[in-house]
């Protein structure tokens, strides 16, 4: 990390004297430019770009080297002083789909839209640029080219050479990627730089042919929704999770698991998954083979979060179907109407029974109710005593009184609606839902009885 | 489509609460169900108008199975007949005896079904984990024999010739385990489903919209992404790796993949093998098996039943071989090679 940042120092030293270069660059740019400004040119904006991206994610990508590809549209001035551009070693065909690239013309920069399909390159279109017609439509027959060679590798229209390279940058950065993965070996270079390696591996990238093919850990503009951030819920084993999600740029730029009561190891295998949203922009997966953690529930939580997004994008207004519970003003219809309660403490112990499918052995389960001004304040102390076979029912428990995000839990529904009666079981913990209903009602009714006691003295 | 699928995914999830059963159900239903059964984290999803009730019964029939074979619990088959040397099996049990000693014969033992004691020494049943001494280990190896194993079909009964063995099927009760849940979908009528029972995946038809299950593979390497994306219909993908049990002791990580020819945790160039195959027990036995033998023997060994399974492995280099019978299903970042028939 030392070293990198040295690197940068380095370089910001370098930047002055390179523009200095670059902007005689530009006011001589009929003439050829020697090859090395070009190259400094770019890895400077690597640099900078690089520097620029590490912050926004909170995700540690420490052991992840974040590589931007050249050919991607960027602020600094100095690229539009790229006047050759260097062959790429291509992939022999690409996944099937549309994709958008941007490459840098004269006047600012170029969208194009490639069609692939049967694994080739089948259209391209130009979807913005800001260069003057003609140099576009000149520059434009290298398309043809590129269609018919199924390859970037394709000279420069003389005459429109600033127009050119951004088109040949453009199809580079739509198509990057798109390549299939049988031929490619972007992977292996990203994975053999190990720690050691990376900075000899940084020094050397300029004059790595390979270029084009890096990787990009996020590529760009795939998610048609509105700036923001976003919040979506979903069910884990061990209670709900929810994530935040940032969209900027038509980028999913950052996942963070805000809430979980799941653990560490939880958190190191969602990392997996969250590094995979954010490098395919999607969470197109059913499962995963080989994990021992569920992927649903977080897959579950994005989706609901980019679902949001969507509504954002789309003006639409939340539908208030959820939490329908939770309204005040029935909760308050339901005070009203209770029975009186004595207040204090209660704690009874209840055996909890399996159903029919005798999946567990009964155990004996403790249960404290605290009633205040008539109303049930809390009940807190939910444990299990003893079990025969020692068995750890605390999960069970835990999603009883604590509920799921489809199934409130018995804790919110008892102080809610302040009657054991109306109390429904959380499904997936029906058997520990059914005791702890019935130890409620039981201390209810002495609390209950209780109250009446007291009157009638 | 893409995208109206991802709403649909959505709209289904929101429907879907849990494991709540007994819904009417019209034919664009699904449900999903998750469990904590054998020790792991169970994900099942069927899609139809018979889902929900499918879904409950697959999840008594895993509570059953789990029942049976455990052998941490004390009173299951399994445990008993690890404690008295003797004891009556029920059918389920017989049939995966049968099944792991076969599988133990066609691997030379990179399977082997008595391997328990030694799991034991290591502590991984108990989670107190220790380095058994050599003299431990070679005491285990005189258990391993399966040809000390009495089976006498027609009482249902099973004993050990040699006091201090035990069997453990857990190499292949989870897979044995997806095969039934698939069973009992077929049965339900139910033609699109996919299950995870802790990492092992079975898939049942296609997406209700017609497309390939996508299952992507677990990465071994910590935080990365997946190692690749495998597409595919009625079968089995289920994977083995160092990965996900292990303990470390005096800087050395020692995990749960037991090589019983030297005692110790298979160590060579693999660090991930998927087997892709339709029939779920089989595949969860050869992950574990291929995975002991080391990426020549394990390619060797595929390409002498290439009609059986296909199989995806990946070495501490980085490097992944795919059988060629899914090569072309198998899409990854990383370098991969093509292993022909």
């Amino acid at each position: 990390m030392k070293d990198w940042k040295d690197k940068i120092k380095v370089l910001l030293n370098v930047l002055p004297a390179c523009l200095v270069v670059v902007v005689v660059g530009v006011s001589l740019k009929d003439y050829d430019q020697p090859v090395y400004e070009v190259k400094a040119a770019k890895s400077i904006e690597r640099f900078v770009q690089t520097e620029k991206e590490v912050p926004d994610n909170s995700i540690n990508f420490d052991d992840v080297e974040i590589e931007l590809p050249p050919t991607k549209a960027s602020s600094s001035k100095s690229s539009k002083a790229t006047k050759t551009i260097k062959h790429s070693k291509e992939a022999k065909g690409y996944k099937n789909g549309t994709y958008y690239g941007v490459g840098n013309g004269f006047a600012g920069e170029i969208k194009v839209k490639v069609l692939v399909k049967k694994n080739k390159i089948k259209e391209i279109k130009i979807v913005e640029s800001n260069d003057g017609s003609s140099y576009i439509s000149s520059a434009s027959s290298l398309l043809k080219k590129i269609i018919k060679t199924q390859s970037t590798n394709v000279d420069t229209v003389s005459g429109a050479t600033y127009s050119s390279v951004g088109l040949i940058e453009a199809v580079r950065d739509a198509l990057k990627d798109a390549g299939l993965s049988k031929k490619s070996n972007k992977k292996k270079e990203k994975k053999s730089n190990s720690k050691t390696d990376k900075n000899e591996k940084t020094t050397n990238e300029s004059d790595n042919k390979n270029v084009n093919e890096k990787e990009t850990v996020i590529p760009e503009g795939k998610v048609p929704y509105k700036d923001g951030v976003y919040y979506g819920t979903g069910e884990g084993y061990k209670g709900d999770i929810t994530v935040a999600v940032t969209i900027s740029n038509q980028t999913i730029k950052e996942i963070v698991v805000t809430n979980s009561s799941d653990d560490e190891a939880f958190f190191s295998k969602a990392k997996t998954l969250l590094n995979t949203i954010l490098s395919k922009q999607s969470t197109d997966v059913d499962t995963v083979s080989g994990a021992t953690f569920s992927s649903r529930g977080l897959i579950e939580a994005v989706n609901e979060a980019l679902l949001q997004a969507k509504k954002a994008t789309e003006n639409v207004d939340d539908t208030p179907e959820k939490n329908e519970e939770n309204n005040p003003d029935t909760t308050e219809e339901i005070r009203e109407t209770q029975i009186k309660y004595k207040d204090g403490t209660y704690t009874t112990a209840v055996l909890c029974n399996p159903d029919d499918d005798n999946d567990f052995l009964p155990y004996t389960l403790s249960v404290t109710l605290t009633i205040k001004n008539n109303f049930v304040e809390s009940i807190s102390d939910i444990y299990q005593v003893e079990c025969e076979d020692g068995e750890d029912n605390s999960w069970y428990i835990d999603r009883a009184v604590n509920g799921t995000k489809k199934n409130p839990g018995i804790l919110s529904q008892i102080v809610q609606k302040n009657d054991a009666d109306k109390i429904d079981a959380v499904s997936g913990a029906t058997c520990s839902s059914n005791a702890i209903i019935s130890a409620l009602k039981e201390l209810l009714k002495n609390a209950k009885t209780d109250a009446e006691n007291q009157e009638g003295l | 489509m893409k995208r109206i699928y991802t709403c649909f995914l959505i709209l289904v999830l929101l429907l879907c609460g849990g494991c709540s059963y007994g819904k009417t159900q019209n034919e664009n239903a699904s449900s999903s169900c998750d469990i904590f059964a054998m020790d792991t984290y169970m994900t099942l999803t069927a899609y139809g108008k018979n889902s929900d009730r499918a879904l409950e019964e697959a999840e008594n029939r895993i509570n059953e199975l789990d029942k049976k074979l455990s052998t941490g619990s004390p009173d299951s088959e399994i445990a008993l007949l690890n404690k008295n040397g003797s004891g009556k099996l029920s059918d389920d049990t017989l049939y995966l005896l049968d099944k792991s000693l076969e599988i133990s014969k066609e691997t030379n033992g990179a399977f082997l079904p008595t391997i328990y004691p030694l799991m034991e020494a290591w502590g991984f049943p108990t989670k107190d984990f220790k380095v058994p001494d050599d003299s431990v280990i070679e005491n285990c190896f005189s258990l391993f024999d399966t040809d000390l194993i009495n089976e006498n079909k027609k009482e249902g009964t099973v004993s050990f010739k040699k006091q201090g063995m035990k069997l453990d099927f857990g190499g292949i009760a989870k897979g044995y385990t997806s095969n039934e849940v698939i069973e009992i979908f077929k049965k339900s009528g139910i033609e699109n489903a996919i299950i995870n029972l802790g990492g092992n995946v079975q898939t049942l038809g296609k997406k209700p919209d017609g497309s390939l299950w996508r299952v992507a593979i677990q990465s071994p390497n910590e935080g990365d992404e997946y190692l690749g994306i495998l597409e595919i219909s009625d079968k089995a993908v289920i994977t083995s790796g160092g990965y996900e049990r292990y303990f470390e002791e005096n800087g050395v990580t020692y995990h749960h993949i037991i090589d019983p020819k030297t005692g110790y945790p298979a160590d060579n160039e693999l660090v991930s093998v998927t087997i892709v195959c339709d029939d779920g027990l089989l595949a969860d036995g050869l992950s574990t098996a291929l995975f002991v033998m080391g990426l020549d023997e394990a390619i060797q060994f595929w390409q002498n039943h290439s009609e059986m399974f296909d199989v995806i492995l990946m070495t501490k280099d980085n490097e992944i071989y795919v059988s060629d019978g899914i090569s072309d299903l198998f899409s990854t970042t990383y370098e991969m090679n093509v292993i022909e028939r």
